[in-house]
């Protein structure tokens, strides 16, 4: 049977992730949202395994596989070099993991913020780093067991989309792979921005995180309903809008869901739940009074 | 056009004459004046690049290859710990094939902390690919980093045009600067057929398997030993062009001497001077320049030196454990066809230690006056540190 | 017939629907009566075009013979309706009272069905006009005569003109004379047609102080009566005396009646589905005095010989789960089967019957293409593919949605949208609808709240949450399908799909031998 591919869709089928991935969802989304005039860098983590290799590429635009801390840089360098060319719509767009954003890539990437340099950064965060077999990294969430914290990771998680706000760029939204349309929507409004643009979208993964890899879309959706993982956005440092108003479901439904949580106490659980609220009513907060860093 | 200028702004003019098309780059003395150079032309609008004022050097050049990749002319320069933290895309660029120009301005290493010449930081980079230059003056330098553009984008590697840390970076003096129609003549624009193109789109450096990453690199191999006549026809053409060539090497009274002084860098162009005293007092030394680094010209320093009695290698720089990277280069060239000739190695000069005439010629007197060569680097001339024979 | 049902069934399919395990179910009922007031079709398109051969007699015109008909029609046959009274529509018209169901509504709905080319017979009782006998010349015969005659309490003064049957009343209210307010009237019954007695009664008495009081045995919660039913009458100002069976009968001199009542208990098996009412007779008993005494306690069949043709046990024409009876001929439904007292179980077991009747005579084993058409695990089957089998079957008429394989976290809770409903004051002085319809606006909310539960509406969540682009809908067919070259088998489509179109199944594991 000869199957027509959907022309939406901007990568092919065939690729390497695990399957139930959700960062290979997210990823398809972005794609989706950038479209063809596009040109990508990747670096090493899972989205460098679904990109493939040699002979082989899973995207239908122009790629450059790049060292692992320069995702922000590399994408610098072609987004300034097709200005000398005078092309000015070309999108591109930076393709990293959380490692490789908010560890190893962090520099890269608030320079290139400082700097305002005209590309989306996309971070797929699967909070730990999973290519390399699920070690910690400082995207891994409080309380989370990983391969190189076998007792539970003791420190919180670094807030990237804050962290990017407060660099005052454009654009700086937090988004999840299985809140479709709203991913979309955010990458599609970065395109119409000039500057630094910066896309956080968090990418459950069954491999890591220990859950039955169908229940993907259930896991991403409950991140955000519980309120651990809100979907906002934040415009110039300064303009806050929560673009989705979470149904408040039991922050347990989430978490101990997930065998990486499974050894959390009562006690874990409550630490948890008050910094989620802290959290959510910072946000609310901000939200009203258009507050300035 | 002859201006009264310093290496670095010589450097300078040489990169802008090049027309690149971006510029990232990070300060780090002794190269800032380059950098400010350029940031000054760029301001007043008469550098036509794009310049990238990055956070690191890691960037910078992370910045130059993309941007290599996306079909333009790239230029970056920087010294000592830039060029280390840089260390890991020096690997990357040349596997990438990308013809990025960068210039270094040798300077010595933490730790300690020193500012002065020492040729360590970009030898240290000897294995990751690049095409390398030891320049010994301004002019050289300007006209080597124009040569390399043409050298680089020819056999698609990388280029290192090194200069010396305030030896020539800040001393000035008189220098040609060429105008811009004749470069433009000499250097075409830089239209590769590979490119980040969303007409055409490609996966660039992606994972490849172990043959086929062997492949690739005997690839490379091949265009640096391309490389070597290469540079020499570049080098023919540019003296025709502009009166100044300086071939891969410099030879300098090499013809009937006896005892022959190898080296590269600024402790060349002092040799002259204490070589030309020894001539009058009727000595046969001689000095043999290296200044193409890599790839290395085996051949033709086999040839030059095939009358040679004795070789004495000066290094600004060391391998710890091993000796003077070009003696250890030169003694591993030479011994296949000239082993019979001993080579007396010394590092004289780290941390930019002043090499006068008279350390030269005490170079030759000491070699002159031993037997046989010995086996570790002679560190002292006072007291003739060596251990071993 | 949407407008009979958008109006008075019991919805049984809003206590299963999955939305009321999310929020409230979804307002079925009023679904059925906005689509019969804006959404008619030409049923004669329903018509097959090769009709088939034979000729059947229906006996009975309420539902059970309206739907029988219908279906028998749709399928192409020659059907005869027969009906005793002098117009059709069984309790339909003579049972539930107009502010339930409108008779012009009634009459558009029975109007549409005859427009198949069903033939009538009306005033023909068979077993009194015709024979049972004289329907051999038929093909097959339906049997849905129902249960006509009330049933009697107090055999001695049934022939009393203070003590009338509930459903005779029912069936012309104005022939008894009870306007009159200052009647005292007790209701003896706690099912539907002891309440519709007493809403009728109440109107024909344009409300006020009724003298009306509803006693019978059955607890609050007991009571056979639909809870709508019982909440709307209490509100209409109605007193219902729970608890209480009638003991003896006193006649005070001249027309004025006294009751004696005594406690009751009720246990209902849920198993055997059987009620038994236990009086307790002691001390308590309660005296109540009456001008008239309306009965409710039940209804018995008139059966006019036919337990001479086919089984009749304890009143109830004996069948099996298809409908058919002793006689191979003969089928039966509604109400004389015995089985639930409502219109929708009416009218599926007209259809029940004509399934069977047309499998009796096309030669089919039943149960077999019982099982081929069987919607889910009950009773229900799919008759338009047992018509005219589709030439692409993708449903699978064999699953079974449940809540559970509701993706829940693809939808926001939302309250019901209800039909506004008269208020008692003023409804309680007309015959007119209680309850009105949805209006658009309500429609197109309520339908939003509707899972769609196995059915797929191309929502695309599959496409959209598939990592792999493996889902694909067919340019051809319109269909989704799956590349099974790429897909991975993870099964996150059939998570995201919020209403369990797409099923993860377990290959069969098979051993091949090595060497």
């Amino acid at each position: 049977m000869y199957r027509e591919y959907d022309t939406r869709d901007n990568m092919y089928p065939g690729h390497l992730a695990c399957s139930g991935c959700g960062e290979a969802l997210g990823l398809k989304l972005v794609l989706q949202a950038v479209g063809r005039n596009s040109i990508a860098v990747v670096v090493p983590s899972c989205l460098a395994i679904i990109l493939g290799s040699y002979p082989h590429s899973t995207f239908k635009i122009p790629v450059l596989h790049a060292a692992f801390e320069t995702a922000a840089s590399s994408a610098a360098g072609i987004s300034n070099a097709l200005l000398t060319q005078a092309d000015e719509d070309t999108v591109v767009v930076a393709l990293a993991g959380d490692g490789g954003t908010s560890d190893i890539g962090f520099q890269a990437l608030s320079g290139a913020a400082d700097r305002n340099e005209n590309i989306i950064y996309c971070c797929f965060d699967n909070e730990a780093y999973m290519n390399t077999g699920n070690q910690v990294n400082s995207s891994t969430p409080q309380f989370a067991w990983t391969m190189t914290t076998p007792l539970g990771k003791t420190g919180g998680k670094k807030n990237m989309v804050e962290i990017m706000g407060s660099h005052k760029i454009p654009y700086s939204a937090s988004t999840c792979s299985c809140f479709p349309d709203d991913l979309r929507i955010k990458v599609m409004e970065a395109k119409k921005l000039k500057g630094m643009k910066y896309i956080h979208v968090l990418s459950p993964c069954p491999t890591g995180w220990r859950y039955p890899e169908r229940l993907t879309p259930n896991i991403g959706r409950l991140a955000v309903e519980t309120k651990y993982y809100p979907l906002y956005e934040i415009r110039s440092g300064r303009e806050v809008k929560i673009t989705h108003y979470p149904k408040n479901l039991p922050l347990k439904d989430y978490l101990l869901a997930q065998g990486r949580f499974k050894h959390l106490t009562q006690k874990d659980l409550e630490v948890i739940q008050k910094e989620v609220d802290r959290n959510w009513n910072e946000l609310t907060r901000r939200e009203d009074q258009n507050y300035t860093y | 056009m002859r201006l009264f200028l310093s290496g670095n702004h010589a450097a300078a003019y040489g990169a802008r004459l090049a027309k690149p098309q971006i510029i990232a780059a990070y300060p780090i003395t002794p190269q800032t004046p380059l950098y400010e150079k350029l940031s000054e032309w760029d301001s007043q609008g008469v550098l036509g690049a794009r310049m990238m004022k990055v956070e690191s050097e890691h960037s910078a050049m992370a910045a130059c290859i993309s941007a290599s990749l996306t079909g333009v002319r790239t230029f970056t320069a920087t010294s000592s710990q830039g060029i280390a933290l840089m260390h890991e895309l020096l690997h990357y660029a040349s596997g990438a094939r990308v013809p990025i120009v960068m210039v270094n301005v040798n300077r010595s290493l933490a730790a300690p902390w020193g500012f002065w010449s020492e040729q360590t930081d970009s030898l240290s980079q000897r294995d990751t690919g690049w095409l390398q230059f030891y320049t010994a003056d301004n002019q050289e330098a300007l006209d080597t980093v124009i040569q390399a553009y043409k050298i680089s984008e020819t056999v698609f590697l990388p280029t290192i045009v090194s200069l010396e840390a305030f030896l020539t970076s800040h001393l000035m003096e008189p220098v040609e600067v060429p105008d811009q129609k004749s470069v433009d003549a000499f250097l075409p624009p830089f239209e590769p057929v590979f490119k980040l193109d969303t007409n055409k789109p490609a996966a660039f450096c992606q994972i490849v398997s172990q043959s086929e990453y062997a492949k690739f690199r005997i690839n490379r191999q091949m265009a640096m030993e391309d490389a070597l006549q290469v540079t020499e026809a570049v080098d023919k053409e540019y003296e025709r062009e502009f009166g100044r060539g300086y071939g891969l090497i410099e030879c300098y009274h090499l013809n009937d001497a006896e005892n022959v002084l190898v080296t590269a860098g600024t402790i060349g162009s002092t040799a002259r001077v204490a070589i030309d005293e020894l001539r009058e007092e009727g000595k046969k030394v001689g000095l043999l320049r290296i200044r193409l680094f890599r790839p290395f010209p085996k051949t033709l320093l086999i040839e030059s030196l095939k009358h040679a009695k004795k070789i004495a290698v000066i290094d600004r720089n060391i391998s710890p454990g091993q000796e003077g990277v070009f003696c250890e280069e030169l003694k591993s060239a030479l011994y296949s066809r000239l082993n019979g000739i001993p080579v007396f190695g010394f590092v004289l000069g780290l941390g930019g230690i002043n090499v006068s005439p008279e350390h030269i010629k005490q170079v030759f007197d000491i070699t002159d006056k031993m037997d046989n060569a010995p086996v570790n680097p002679i560190v002292d001339l006072e007291n003739k540190n060596v251990s071993g024979i | 017939m949407p407008g009979v049902c958008g109006r008075v069934c019991y919805n049984p399919c809003e206590m299963e629907c999955n939305r009321g395990h999310f929020d409230q179910p979804v307002n079925i009922r009023s679904f059925e009566r906005f689509l019969s007031e804006h959404g008619q079709v030409d049923i004669k398109k329903d018509i097959p075009i090769n009709s088939r051969i034979g000729k059947i007699a229906v006996v009975g015109s309420g539902p059970a013979g309206l739907s029988a008909s219908y279906h028998l029609a749709r399928l192409g046959y020659d059907v005869t309706l027969f009906e005793s009274k002098s117009e059709l529509g069984g309790m339909l018209r003579f049972g539930i009272p107009s502010y339930r169901l409108p008779r012009s509504i009634l009459d558009c709905e029975i109007e549409r069905i005859l427009s198949l080319g069903i033939q009538t017979r009306l005033k023909t009782t068979i077993g009194k006009d015709l024979g049972w006998n004289d329907l051999e010349s038929f093909d097959a015969v339906f049997i849905s005569n129902g249960l006509q005659s009330g049933k009697a309490l107090f055999e001695t003064i049934a022939s009393d003109d203070s003590i009338l049957m509930g459903v005779d009343f029912l069936a012309d209210p104005q022939k008894y004379f009870l306007e009159d307010k200052t009647q005292k009237t007790l209701i003896i019954g706690g099912g539907n047609v002891a309440i519709d007695v007493a809403r009728t009664l109440l109107r024909l008495r344009h409300g006020g102080k009724n003298n009306i009081t509803i006693l019978c045995p059955e607890s609050r919660n007991q009571m056979p009566a639909l809870s709508e039913e019982v909440k709307e009458v209490l509100e209409e100002g109605i007193t219902i005396l729970n608890g209480w069976v009638p003991h003896q009968l006193h006649k005070d001199g001249g027309k004025l009646l006294s009751l004696d009542f005594c406690p009751a208990e009720v246990k209902i098996d849920e198993e055997s589905a059987t009620v038994k009412i236990i009086p307790i007779i002691g001390e308590d008993i309660q005296k109540h005095t009456a001008d008239k005494i309306i009965l409710a306690i039940g209804q018995t069949m008139k059966s006019f010989n036919l337990d001479k043709v086919i089984k009749i046990r304890e009143g109830t024409i004996v069948v099996d789960q298809f409908g058919r009876t002793s006689h191979r001929k003969v089928f039966s439904g509604g109400d004389s089967i015995g089985g639930k007292p409502f219109v929708a179980d009416a009218i599926a077991s007209g259809k029940m019957g004509a399934f069977a009747i047309s499998c009796f005579l096309d030669g089919k084993d039943t149960e077999k293409e019982f099982l081929a058409f069987q919607v889910g695990n009950c009773q229900n089957k799919n008759f338009q593919h047992f018509i005219d089998a589709p030439k692409k079957n993708s449903d699978n008429l064999k699953k079974v949605v449940l809540f559970d394989r509701i993706n829940t976290l693809f939808f926001s809770l939302s309250a019901r949208n209800n039909p506004n409903k008269m208020e008692p004051k003023y409804r309680i002085r007309t015959f007119e609808e209680v309850i009105a319809g949805l209006e658009s606006k309500q429609f197109e909310e309520e339908i939003k709240r509707c899972f769609k539960c196995g059915t797929c509406i191309d929502c695309e969540n599959c496409i959209d949450f598939c990592p792999d682009m493996s889902i694909f809908k067919d340019a051809k067919s319109g269909f989704y399908d799956f590349d099974y070259d790429y897909c991975k088998g993870c099964g996150i489509c059939s998570v995201a799909c919020p209403r369990n179109v797409i099923d993860m199944v377990v290959e069969k594991n098979e051993v091949v031998s090595i060497g």
